[in-house]
């Protein structure tokens, strides 16, 4: 009997902490998986607090105050115990399996070392951070989801069909648009790519499908286009599951990045 | 000697056989007045006078159509008038404490609510479908890009920037720091202590320098945030602009002219710009406290529209009785209603008042009932001295509470009010209410009864006629109809006179036709209407029966036979409401010696009213005029009124004490099968009481009771015959020599009749005829003269005057 698939949401300090639970929620639901949650303390934020110069620029105070290793500690627990509530709210609301666990390191590499192979990993953080919404209703279930595409790359690999794969099971509990890039250097490649996809992605897909050819897979430019197609989440074949060539995807994004394959 | 009265003047009988029909079936409904020309001029004067504060009182006596007429002269008026405008309160916007006042064309107020109740529930569909629009999100999506991307924009320079320096941009749980950087990872504390001092000194102004760069690009983003909000604000309004601007404007061309409606549909607009919020979907769970049912959605309230006034179904000038005058139920109130243990209001709780709903038309109050109510004569005549109906809450006046109130707009008045109340009320508010007379011109004075002329007797049987067809009573015969105008005429205590006070012809019809229908008669007949009436009497006889036994007992001492000196029947009426009645009370009188002073024991002892000392003192004058002018009035006498034991007022007892007093004087014994009622004035003329009829029936009973003996009589006023309505029993006793009435103009005619014995007039010297009662009581006093010559007279200390009048009345 096969293991239950689980979707790993790997949060860290400057993660995008809704947006990721709403994706991760929506995959494990769309896929019957578990959701699993792992919260990764930044350990060059201790280093940095034991620096004598180490100062913190408050969001949004924009006050300055010497940090000492106690603050990001606390500050530390401050998040993970939101991350917490968020996830049980989320998870009660949809009746999924979940946990919370935490370790210490890089956000990529330490979720990637925790996930196994089959794992689906969802990203996402912003050094420029977010702005609180000021006590706002939070907002409907899957809302951004439903509103803005899901984007996913398809360059014919096996990685690349279970991307697919993922994007449909997203529009199974969040229908909306479906925007597929595939990287190709010329209109015949783009062409077969397309063909290959729109046969993976037609059948059980209600969802309209747009086919976005991308000249290359430079952090760059996937972020430009996620900016310009306002991208919910970005679903990435992840051969290789090399923490290096997501880091930069991951960082230049504007929304969650989920890794499958 | 005066003879008693013929028995057919002791009542003025209705004939039946005047009439031409044979029951009131026959008869046409009375729509007017019986014998009130002067009222009814009055009324229709002062309803039909269009002018400011003319205002109506109606006065008179209960019973006697006060009601009817008014009411039936402003139906005709009110009728042909135009109806009035509808009154609605709404939401002030600008001042939400102080509700504004909506006049609009009658029974288009109806509309106006309804058409803002359609536009709402427009809205809650409308606005939401606008905003889940993809027009919309497509805007709001691009602002929001255009702020995420100066945002990023700015965080990503600024990180490059500190690259270049081999230093670190990091996110904090609060915030930003920069950090040095060595192989792409951050410095420990000690690598970085091993670095050159120089370095460390570079590292930290450049960190010292990027963290002022960091400042101001925090401050920028909130200074984005806020110019986001504004874009999608402003967004926000020109997407509801588009959802509301077109069917506010649909309105708006409905409620053209209309300009206070405009003005307010304008304010709806802007307000539900402002809120749109209260409009659109709510998203996730609405947070709520344990006890508060509402706040699931956000109220919209405050856009309806509070219809005070609604003359969609009305017919002319609306006409409002009020039947309860309180304050609130005259003004209008704001209700209350409790959230969280606080009480709250606003214009939707606004109620009106009788003067909301009666305004345009006529507001009938009866005046006692008005007075009584606290604070509302004072708020009526607030408003028609101000011309508005304005809600002012008692509470907050009196800062009785402190729960937030309303201050609406007052709204302009023009209403005739038609006060109906007692006589007194009116002379008392003429009297101390200055206000009262500038607002209340016009007084309709209703009279008690009418004249019995045969005119006014057939009209009273067409009024018979309406009041048995309007109360399901079975017609009345002819004799029946008699029968009630003798009654009638009894109410009046005059014999040329009906009451017009019909509540008790009313009440004493309807059990007459309750015995006739008994009977299985098809109409009501003379035996049912004196059937009802000795019922009626019965009912409320037993104070009667009681102070009739105990005369018939001997408790109360009462001599209906023989004579006795200073010794009289005087007659006493007790009153007690709808039903009278008299019976004999013996007045005594003792004299002595004296410096002319008549003592009234009643008076002495406070059990004596003004009149009746009045009376007294009369009749003191009157023997010292009369006998003594030119000698010593040497008299001392007193005068009691045995067995009493409440206060006496009246002065229909003086000739019954005067007479007692010469029976002292002349030492002469009166009749005591006679009793005796009248006044006298000081030259000894015998004038006319009150309810002559019941104190001849009173003794008549006593009498009759221990035998008729045709020596026993009553004594009355000549001026009293025209009153006289007696009862069949006594007529009849009368007719057959059993019983007498005596009618007497002097007190003279009154002692002979008492005393058997000629009162004695003088002659042409002033020598009085011996042997008569004048001359022996001109005797007498020449005797105490003499003697008080002689004597030392002690003279009697004189004590205040009596109490006022209670209980009984002579």
């Amino acid at each position: 009997m096969a293991e239950r698939i689980r979707v790993v949401v790997a949060f860290d300090t400057a993660s995008r902490v809704a947006p990721l639970i709403e994706t991760g929620a929506a995959l494990a639901a769309g896929l019957h998986a578990m959701l699993d949650a792992l919260f990764v303390e930044d350990e060059r934020l201790l280093r940095l607090a034991a620096l004598p110069f180490a100062h913190e620029l408050g969001f949004p105070s924009a006050r300055l105050r010497r940090l000492e290793a106690a603050d990001v500690e606390r500050g530390l627990r401050g998040q993970i115990e939101a991350v917490r509530r968020q996830l049980a709210a989320t998870a009660a609301a949809l009746e999924l399996p979940w946990q919370l666990n935490v370790l210490r390191g890089d956000v990529l590499r330490t979720a990637f070392g925790y996930a196994d192979v089959a794992d689906i990993l969802v990203f996402g953080r912003s050094v420029a951070g977010t702005m609180p919404e000021n006590g706002r209703a939070a907002q409907a279930r899957f809302a951004t989801l439903r509103r803005r595409p899901v984007l996913t790359l398809f360059d014919g690999s096996a990685a690349g069909a279970q991307a697919l794969a993922a994007a449909q099971a997203l529009a199974r509990v969040a229908p909306g648009a479906l925007v597929i890039l595939i990287p190709a250097s010329g209109a015949e490649a783009f062409r077969r790519l397309r063909e290959q996809a729109a046969a993976i992605a037609a059948p059980g897909a209600p969802v309209p499908s747009q086919y976005v050819s991308i000249p290359d897979l430079a952090a760059g430019t996937i972020a430009r286009t996620a900016r310009a197609q306002s991208a919910a989440v970005l679903i990435w074949p992840g051969d290789g599951r090399e923490p290096g060539v997501l880091a930069g995807i991951v960082d230049a994004v504007p929304c969650p990045v989920v890794v499958v394959g | 000697m005066t003879e008693p009265l013929p028995s057919d003047r002791l009542a003025h009988r209705t004939d039946p056989s005047r009439f031409a029909f044979a029951t009131t079936a026959e008869l046409d409904d009375l729509r007017e007045l019986i014998g009130q020309p002067r009222a009814a001029r009055a009324v229709e004067f002062g309803v039909g006078m269009d002018r400011d504060r003319y205002h109506v009182y109606v006065m008179g006596p209960p019973g006697t159509g006060r009601h009817t007429l008014v009411e039936r002269v402003i139906a005709e008026r009110a009728g042909k008038a135009a109806r009035p405008p509808d009154w609605a309160y709404v939401n002030n916007f600008a001042a939400p404490h102080r509700p504004l006042a909506l006049e609009l064309p009658p029974g288009r107020g109806h509309e106006l609510r309804d058409d803002m109740r359609a536009l709402i529930e427009e809205l809650q569909g409308t606005i939401p479908a606008v905003f889940e629009s993809e027009e919309y999100s497509a805007k709001v999506e691009a602002v929001d890009a255009e702020f995420r991307d100066r945002h990023e924009h700015a965080f990503s320079t600024l990180g490059a920037q500190a690259t270049e320096q081999g230093i670190a941009l990091l996110r904090t749980p609060a915030g930003f720091s920069f950090a040095p950087v060595k192989d792409g990872e951050v410095m420990s504390p000690e690598d970085f202590g091993k670095l050159p001092e120089a370095d460390q000194k570079r590292i930290e102004g450049a960190i010292t320098q990027l963290q002022s760069q960091l400042e101001h690009v925090v401050r920028d983003v909130l200074r984005w945030r806020k110019e986001r909000l504004e874009r999608i604000k402003h967004l926000n309004r020109d997407m509801t602009l588009l959802a509301v601007g077109h069917l506010v404007d649909e309105l708006k061309r409905r409620y053209a002219g209309l300009e206070r409606v405009i003005a307010y549909l304008d304010a709806v607009q802007a307000d539900v710009i402002e809120n749109v919020d209260d409009f659109r979907k709510r998203e996730g769970p609405v947070p709520t406290l344990p006890g508060i049912a509402r706040g699931e959605e956000p109220s919209t309230r405050r856009y309806e529209v509070n219809l005070l006034v609604d003359h969609r179904d009305s017919v002319g000038a609306p006409v409002i009785n009020a039947d309860h005058p309180t304050y609130q139920n005259l003004v209008g109130r704001v209700d209350h209603i409790s959230q969280l243990g606080t009480l709250v209001t606003d214009f939707g709780l606004i109620k009106a008042g009788a003067l909301h709903r009666a305004n345009g038309g006529y507001l009938i109050v009866d005046a006692a009932k008005l007075l009584v109510q606290p604070f509302a004569w004072e708020a009526l005549k607030r408003a028609l001295t101000r011309r508005e109906a304005r809600i002012e809450s008692l509470a907050e006046m009196y800062s009785l509470v402190s729960t937030v109130s309303l201050e609406p707009e007052p709204i302009p008045l023009r209403v005739k009010i038609i006060l109906i109340g007692e006589r007194y009320l009116y002379y008392l508010l003429q009297a101390y209410d200055p206000e009262f007379v500038q607002l209340f011109r016009i007084a309709a004075d209703f009279s008690d009864e009418f004249e019995r002329t045969p005119e006014n007797e057939a009209q009273y049987a067409r009024l018979l006629a309406t009041v048995a067809r309007r109360d399901g009573l079975l017609p009345l015969g002819r004799d029946a109809v008699a029968a009630s105008i003798d009654f009638g005429a009894r109410l009046a205590g005059d014999s040329t006179k009906v009451s017009a006070n019909l509540r008790r012809v009313v009440d004493m019809l309807g059990e007459a036709d309750f015995l006739a229908r008994q009977a299985g008669r098809a109409a009501v007949g003379a035996e049912d209407v004196r059937t009802a009436l000795e019922a009626q009497r019965y009912r409320a006889d037993r104070l009667r029966e009681q102070v009739h036994e105990n005369i018939l007992r001997g408790t109360v001492m009462i001599d209906t036979a023989g004579a006795k000196v200073a010794q009289v029947n005087a007659l006493s009426v007790f009153d007690l409401g709808d039903f009278a009645f008299a019976e004999p009370t013996r007045v005594t009188a003792t004299t002595r010696l004296g410096e002319g002073q008549v003592i009234d024991i009643q008076r002495e002892v406070r059990l004596g009213g003004a009149i009746h000392s009045k009376g007294v003192l009369i009749l003191a004058s009157f023997l010292a005029a009369r006998y003594s002018h030119n000698r010593p009035h040497a008299l001392a006498a007193s005068l009691a009124f045995e067995q009493t034991y409440g206060t006496v007022d009246g002065d229909s007892a003086s000739l019954a004490e005067l007479c007692a007093l010469l029976s002292s004087l002349a030492a002469t014994p009166i009749r005591q099968s006679l009793a005796v009622t009248g006044s006298v004035n000081q030259l000894g003329e015998v004038q006319a009481i009150g309810a002559v009829n019941e104190k001849i029936e009173g003794f008549f009973d006593i009498c009759a009771a221990r035998g008729l003996t045709g020596e026993q009589g009553v004594v009355i006023p000549a001026a009293n015959v025209a009153h006289l309505m007696l009862r069949e029993d006594v007529i009849a006793a009368c007719a057959a020599g059993r019983f007498g009435v005596y009618p007497v103009r002097s007190v003279d005619e009154a002692i002979e009749l008492l005393t058997g014995i000629p009162a004695g007039a003088p002659d042409a010297v002033g020598a009085l005829p011996p042997e008569t009662v004048n001359a022996r009581v001109a005797r007498r006093l020449e005797e105490l003269a003499v003697r008080h010559r002689a004597a030392v007279v002690v003279r009697a200390p004189v004590r205040p005057g009596g109490r006022g009048r209670r209980g009984t009345r002579g």
